[in-house]
């Protein structure tokens, strides 16, 4: 992927190729420049943006909340193609600032074909040396094992360190989800690490009030994440 | 079973086999082939064929009122609770559990209530969190007969992974059904059933419960508990009817 700052004010990127995993380093100083600025809005063109994977959709989730934590605000701009109808699958439109998304195209499924738009998994960033920042996307469900245990196969390398889950593009997740969230917790303690849930919204933020998490896990509202 | 004689059933892209004309035909029901679109008819309508996302949404969208699974393997796919619920001027959707399993039905049963019912937008949030829970029950511990008590660490839930793969894959399990319909009520309430074809369960000992904060599993009844104005278990725990207090004008279409 290729990154360049078209302007300066309002501050500008524009993003082109495929935004992999391999792009971590590169956003990641984006996200530090972002952090420079005060109450603006700060721009992402990413027209020109013809990939984008489940690490990608991590990134723009990490950079918008850390655009808020500084009082920022992320627009991205208009997505095209497979990305866009990524982010809508994600339903990224409900929790970005989106502007410019071409109209949805013809459903692509061919008959027979399951449609199930599940859960996204980020891979981790570390926000410093004791804190590991996952993203969760989509619908937690159920029937979601293969991401949870893709999640799981990870947990070995944050031993003694505090991992924060953030749930800000989590849609929706019904008990089932919130039973693995607590194998996973159960699985940091017993190396010694740490869990928290950053940003729940909507119906997973009903769901956590309901089931009196907050009583047995961290759970930091959208305000103070 | 009384003749509905006012429901079309449209059968998509598929020609019926003859024990499906033979029980429609006993129940009343006219079978019509359907060809593009779903037609606006003065009778209530569903869409009989084989499932896939794009069919079940065309069944579950205006001017239809559901979507039945059917294919060859299927004996009897009519039920006579969802042709009465659809006849009532319900909503219903009727899959095996594969396709329940693949095509998230909480999820688009719940997106075709929010579209015909637009007044239920206030409580469509819990409408969508308790049916996600009914039907993931009477999936995993009624149709594929898994116990509750594997998930609580990590180990169990790896068996419970296994055990939930294998039986998707069994035929005899795959093709019990699941049924959902909403069917509005007097006194602004939305009554909605989730059947399933398991063994079923001691209701009134599940329905007393309630689940432990730190509980990994057994919190489904619980949260429905909350969300519901009402619960109720029947058929010896294979029907779980809950039913929703709404705005006024649910009979709108």
């Amino acid at each position: 992927m290729e990154i360049s700052t078209v302007a300066r004010a309002p501050l500008t990127y524009r993003l082109s190729g495929r935004l992999t995993y391999k792009d971590n380093e590169a956003f990641s100083a984006i996200i530090d420049e972002m952090a420079g600025q005060s109450h603006a809005q700060v721009f992402m063109d990413i027209a020109h943006l013809d990939f984008i994977d489940s690490f990608g959709i991590g990134l723009f989730l990490v950079a918008a909340e850390a655009a808020a934590r500084s009082g920022n605000t992320l627009v991205i701009q208009r997505p095209q193609g497979n990305v866009s109808r990524l982010f809508r699958l994600a339903k990224l439109d409900s929790i970005l600032h989106i502007e410019g998304t071409e109209a949805p195209q013809q459903a692509a499924h061919q008959p027979g074909t399951p449609a199930r738009h599940g859960l996204w998994v980020s891979p981790p960033a570390d926000l410093d040396d004791h804190t590991v920042r996952i993203e969760l996307a989509g619908r937690f469900t159920f029937t979601d094992h293969a991401e949870f245990e893709t999640l799981v196969a990870t947990l070995g390398a944050y031993a003694h360190k505090e991992v924060q889950l953030g749930l800000s593009g989590l849609d929706f997740m019904d008990s089932a989800g919130l039973s693995m969230l607590l194998i996973v917790r159960d699985e940091l303690e017993r190396l010694g690490a740490t869990l928290s849930l950053h940003s729940p919204q909507g119906k997973v933020d009903q769901l956590l009030r309901l089931a009196s998490v907050d009583k047995v896990l961290p759970v930091i509202p959208a305000a103070q994440a | 079973m009384p003749r509905i004689n006012q429901l079309i059933a449209f059968v998509d892209d598929a020609v019926p086999s003859a024990r499906l004309v033979e029980q429609a035909d006993a129940l009343g029901i006219r079978l019509e082939p359907l060809t593009g679109h779903v037609p606006v008819l003065p009778v209530p309508c569903v869409v009989v064929g084989i499932a896939s996302h794009e069919r079940v949404l065309r069944g579950l969208q205006a001017p239809s009122c559901g979507f039945v699974e059917w294919s060859l393997s299927d004996g009897l796919p009519l039920s006579p609770s969802c042709i009465e619920h659809a006849a009532l001027g319900g909503h219903v959707l009727s899959l095996n559990t594969r396709a329940a399993y693949d095509l998230d039905a909480a999820n688009l049963f719940t997106q075709a209530l929010a579209a015909r019912f637009p007044h239920l937008d206030p409580i469509i949030g819990d409408i969508e969190l308790a049916l996600a829970e009914g039907v993931a029950n009477a999936i995993i511990h009624g149709n594929l007969g898994i116990g509750s008590k594997m998930r609580n660490d990590l180990q169990g839930f790896a068996k419970f992974q296994a055990t939930l793969s294998s039986r998707l894959n069994d035929a005899d399990m795959t093709f019990r059904r699941l049924e959902i319909s909403a069917v509005p009520r007097a006194d602004s309430l939305l009554e909605i059933s989730v059947m399933d074809q398991g063994d079923g369960y001691d209701s009134t000992a599940q329905m007393g419960r309630s689940a432990e904060i730190e509980a990994k599993c057994g919190r489904g009844l619980g949260l429905i508990r909350q969300l519901a104005h009402q619960v109720e278990a029947r058929n010896g725990g294979r029907c779980l009817v809950m039913s929703f207090r709404s705005p006024p004008l649910l009979n709108q279409r």
